[in-house]
């Protein structure tokens, strides 16, 4: 029998181990679930290929015979069969109170629209939203807006004779510009390290010696990953925005600074990684090749090369959760605006920092900020999952 | 001996030279960036403590001095102090660590040692998955949620906090970031324990548990400090989630966890778009103060490790 | 009959960075005879076979003295590119490339810069049946030679070192990683070979070298102690140490 004592110390040490990983798996659900429950409402399509800004469009429709237009009829849906356009109310991505358009019919004013004062025609699509409607009725002018909501526009729009102005807009609060400089980001930045890291992590997994000059080299290149990454953000201001200015004549911001940037970053994870796979590459593999007449650089790139494939992928996609989830370097190097016309020689935001500058608003919106966070947070775990599925197969060379 | 070959080996040996030439030249050169990088940061850093800027028709200097014992960040036209935002630094990290250390350690203990085999491999993963998740994800976590947390302890104890932007949510959020990278690093710690140790302690009468705090632990404490170190290193170097959640204080130091606090690196990220000149470059000076604390505090506790870890070495 | 020498040795001393590996080995390898390298294990045997060939060069701290010929050249003055393609080697474990069988034999051929595929495929084929594969996997060339068994394995290793057409071939322990059967096989391939190239076999195995080999060399502590025809060493050895370990009394 234990004494007392020791039974309480024994409970007490086990209480403590079970409270910590609870705490740690709790940390991450919640996390997790209020990403999710806040967030995973407004995720749609519609939010990846949309522009963040809205764009104003002004029209002007006339009505010229007394056709009516006929609507299957729908829940919450409202019709106007005199102007042949129906209307719903919406929320847009930024959660506020919108009028979209359901549906026009294809012979309606509102598809012969033409721009305001000119003869230029315009075309209004489903989805867009309906900002302000100026019109004629019999007894004068009349204005309808947002506020009023569908049914009382389509109410009103049915007196009218002319609409005089036709204010609406293509949905904004997509993530769009965001979405494609993150993909820009990745591509430059693979393109820039990958070859380097791979011809890097080929001399110290192939050619190098153990030697004190090679120690020293290897020290020096792991000391990068010790850096905080906002300090890669100073330097890509002093360095690569100068001379990414240079080679492109433009000034300031952009993605291929922050390429280069990021490229540093993820230098020593692609070297580690490839070297760890030509580690582990049998050395009978070489000796073999170099036997049957093969030149050292043969030996490198047929043999050596093809077979270190995995842990360059798994550096790849390390590189790639690393790339998503950086911001604090970006925001210094590729600014917190968000665009809508992507440029590599421009600034703009990746999601993370897009979530960053939707959050720094007078009014955070959390919502959208939780919907990106979700896109993030399923990329990145998919990286992880795959990372592992590939690490199994990395171990195929010590099964014999 | 096989003379039309000759021309041949000797375009595979020249090759062969240049190969290697190449490659070395690469690795050389990818060694240096560090070089660089702190040769830029020191270069950068240094200038408003000698170049004279122009504000408002007045020249002005930084004073290095006041720079770096100040209590108040910045007094028009040109002084800046960083210096308690120094020490909140410290404390914060110092707070983070407190927190951090213990869960981490612990729950490391019960992926290895206490969790059945299938359960230990899912915990390790869920411990990845944490790791994995970007600052900026904890950054909105920490203000919709632990500010949250932080105004209703406040108010607990009837003390006004604004908005629970705090010392203590910053220090809250640092350790669920760090919390993953001194798990993984202890979990491969403990793994690497002998199970002869193990054995032996358990012959000696020692439970289960005791072995685990007293043989385990105490073999894998050299791990363990590596995972602390670098823990501390990526809580020094924290600066979107954080900045998040400090509040950016304009003087201090501050201790208590309630109030606002300031980081090296919220200091760096604080309007970074809204402003140029001295007050831009005055961000590289930090930059160069927050390298030297990290290389600082590394070797610190790698003096440490040391002492630990000869004390029971042969 | 006078045989021709391929190898001509002479004093050679090898050693890694310290310690001594061979002791002053003299030593003739003829021309299209077997010759078989037995001892004990770290005996220097295998390190000698790696003399002819050059590999130790990529071993750091290897210093070889004394001379070295190869058909009465300076093995130290050929280039190692050229040396390897006319001394062939096959490794103690069968390790083929992870690529297909065809690629497996058509590497070194590739690299030596045939890029004609008939020549290749015809090189490929007439090899794969040198080394009584041919009939094996001549549906499956394009297979993963992982998929091959431990013998078939290092039967490809040889048709491998034989497309370069080499004149001699290195077998560094051929057999011991692999079962009876297959061993018998490897063995019987062994005599065929030996009617088109000079063969030289490092073997555990004392009953092997006496089965194929025409000349038997005993290493000991890096010396040669005996060197003789196999049928003589293993009949009336010379040498105290040599009948002590052919009778099984150590080693």
């Amino acid at each position: 029998m234990l004494s007392k004592g020791r039974q309480f110390k024994n409970i007490m040490g086990n209480v403590g181990a079970y409270a910590s990983i609870i705490f740690t798996i709790l940390v991450i659900i919640s996390i997790i679930y209020y990403c999710f429950s806040t967030g995973i409402n407004r995720i749609s399509f519609d939010m990846l290929v949309n522009d963040y800004y809205e764009t104003a469009y002004f029209a002007s429709v006339e009505k010229n015979d007394d056709t009516y237009y006929s609507f299957e009829e729908k829940e919450d849906v409202y019709f106007s069969s005199k102007w042949g356009i129906a209307l719903k109310d919406d929320q847009d991505l930024e959660g506020n109170k919108c009028v979209k358009i359901y549906y026009i019919d294809s012979m309606s004013p509102f598809a012969n629209a033409k721009k305001e004062n000119s003869e230029e025609s315009i075309v209004i699509s489903n989805g867009m939203l309906v900002k302000r409607i100026q019109f004629k009725t019999e007894a004068g002018n009349e204005i309808v807006t947002v506020k009023n909501g569908s049914e009382q526009i389509i109410d009103k729009l049915n007196s009218a004779i002319k609409i005089d102005e036709f204010y609406f807009a293509s949905m904004g609060g997509g993530i769009r510009g965001s979405l494609l400089s993150t993909i820009y980001l990745i591509l430059l930045t693979l393109v820039i390290s990958l070859p380097l890291g791979i011809l890097v992590a080929l001399y110290l997994g192939n050619y190098a010696k153990d030697n004190k000059f090679i120690q020293i080299l290897r020290t020096l290149i792991d000391m990068i990953s010790g850096i905080p990454s906002i300090i890669f953000g100073l330097v890509g201001v002093i360095v690569f925005i100068p001379f990414v200015s240079v080679i492109s004549n433009t000034s300031g911001l952009s993605i291929l600074a922050g390429a280069f940037t990021m490229s540093i970053m993820i230098l020593p994870l692609i070297i580690k990684n490839t070297e760890d796979a030509i580690n582990a590459i049998p050395k009978s593999y070489k000796m073999n090749s170099l036997a049957l007449g093969a030149s050292e650089t043969q030996t490198t790139f047929k043999v050596i090369l093809p077979n270190a494939i995995s842990g360059i992928l798994t550096s790849t996609l390390l590189s790639i959760g690393r790339i998503i989830g950086e911001s604090a370097a970006l925001i210094f190097v590729m600014g917190s605006a968000i665009q809508d016309d992507v440029n590599i020689f421009k600034g703009a935001t990746t999601l993370s920092v897009h979530i960053w500058t939707v959050l720094a608003a007078e009014n955070p919106n959390y919502s959208l900020a939780c919907s990106i966070s979700i896109i993030i947070l399923l990329v990145v775990f998919l990286l992880n999952i795959l990372v592992k599925i590939i690490c199994k197969r990395l171990n195929r060379f010590e099964v014999k | 001996m096989l003379s039309n070959d000759t021309k041949q080996i000797k375009r595979k040996t020249i090759t062969d030279k240049i190969v290697r030439g190449v490659l070395l030249s690469l690795t050389i050169l990818c060694s240096l960036i560090i070089i660089f990088v702190t040769l830029f940061i020191l270069i950068k850093g240094l200038m408003p403590f000698f170049k004279e800027y122009e504000i408002n028709g007045e020249k002005v200097r930084v004073n290095i001095i006041s720079f770096l014992f100040g209590t108040t960040y910045f007094k028009a036209p040109a002084t800046y102090g960083i210096g308690f935002v120094f020490i909140d630094t410290i404390y914060v990290t110092f707070l983070a660590l407190l927190l951090a250390v213990p869960v981490s350690i612990l729950s490391a203990l019960f992926i290895v040692r206490i969790a059945p085999k299938v359960l230990s491999k899912l915990l390790n993963s869920i411990v990845e998955l944490l790791a994995s998740i970007p600052s900026v994800i904890f950054g909105m976590f920490g203000t919709a949620i632990i500010t949250k947390f932080v105004k209703w302890l406040s108010n607990l104890f009837n003390y006004q906090s604004s908005g629970g932007l705090s010392t203590l949510a910053s220090a809250i959020i640092l350790a669920l970031m760090i919390i993953p990278t001194i798990t993984m690093i202890s979990v491969t710690a403990i793994s690497s324990i002998k199970q002869d140790q193990i054995l032996g302690s358990l012959a000696l009468g020692a439970s289960k548990t005791e072995t685990n705090y007293k043989v385990v632990l105490l073999g894998a404490k050299n791990g363990i400090i590596s995972g602390i170190i670098l823990g501390t290193g990526r809580a020094l170097g924290e600066a979107t989630a954080i900045s998040m959640v400090c509040g950016n204080e304009y003087s201090g130091p501050t201790f208590n966890l309630f109030d606002k606090t300031r980081t090296l690196t919220t200091s760096m990220l604080q309007n970074i778009h809204e402003t140029s000149g001295l007050d831009y470059d005055i961000r590289f000076s930090i930059g160069l103060v927050l390298i030297i604390i990290i290389i600082l505090t590394n070797i610190l506790l790698n003096i440490v490790k040391n002492k630990i870890g000869k004390k029971y070495a042969k | 009959m006078e045989e021709k020498i391929v190898f001509h040795c002479e004093n050679v001393n090898l050693s890694y960075k310290t310690k001594q590996c061979l002791f002053n080995v003299n030593l003739d390898i003829y021309e299209k005879k077997v010759t078989a390298f037995i001892g004990p294990s770290g005996c220097g045997k295998s390190t000698l076979l790696r003399c002819f060939n050059r590999m130790n060069d990529l071993i750091d701290g290897c210093k070889i003295t004394g001379k070295i010929e190869y058909n009465g050249e300076d093995i130290f003055s050929i280039n190692p590119l050229i040396l390897r393609k006319n001394v062939g080697m096959v490794f103690q474990n069968p390790n083929p490339f992870p690529m297909s069988i065809f690629d497996n034999v058509a590497y070194g051929l590739k690299c030596q810069g045939i890029k004609n595929k008939e020549k290749l495929k015809e090189i490929v084929i007439s090899s794969l049946k040198k080394a009584a594969l041919y009939d094996e996997v001549k549906d499956r060339l394009k297979d993963s030679a992982l998929s091959l068994s431990g013998g078939q394995q290092q039967r490809l290793c040889i048709a491998r070192a034989i497309a370069l057409s080499p004149s001699v071939i290195l077998m560094d322990e051929p057999t011991s990683a692999l079962d009876p059967i297959a061993t018998s096989k490897i063995e019987e391939l062994i005599f065929e070979l030996k009617k088109e190239f000079t063969i030289v076999i490092v073997t555990h195995n004392m009953q092997q070298a006496a089965r194929i080999s025409d000349y038997t060399a005993f290493f000991m502590m890096g010396e040669i102690v005996e060197f003789n025809e196999t049928t003589k060493l293993f009949k009336e050895p010379k040498e105290k140490k040599t009948e002590d370990y052919i009778t099984g009394r150590f080693g």
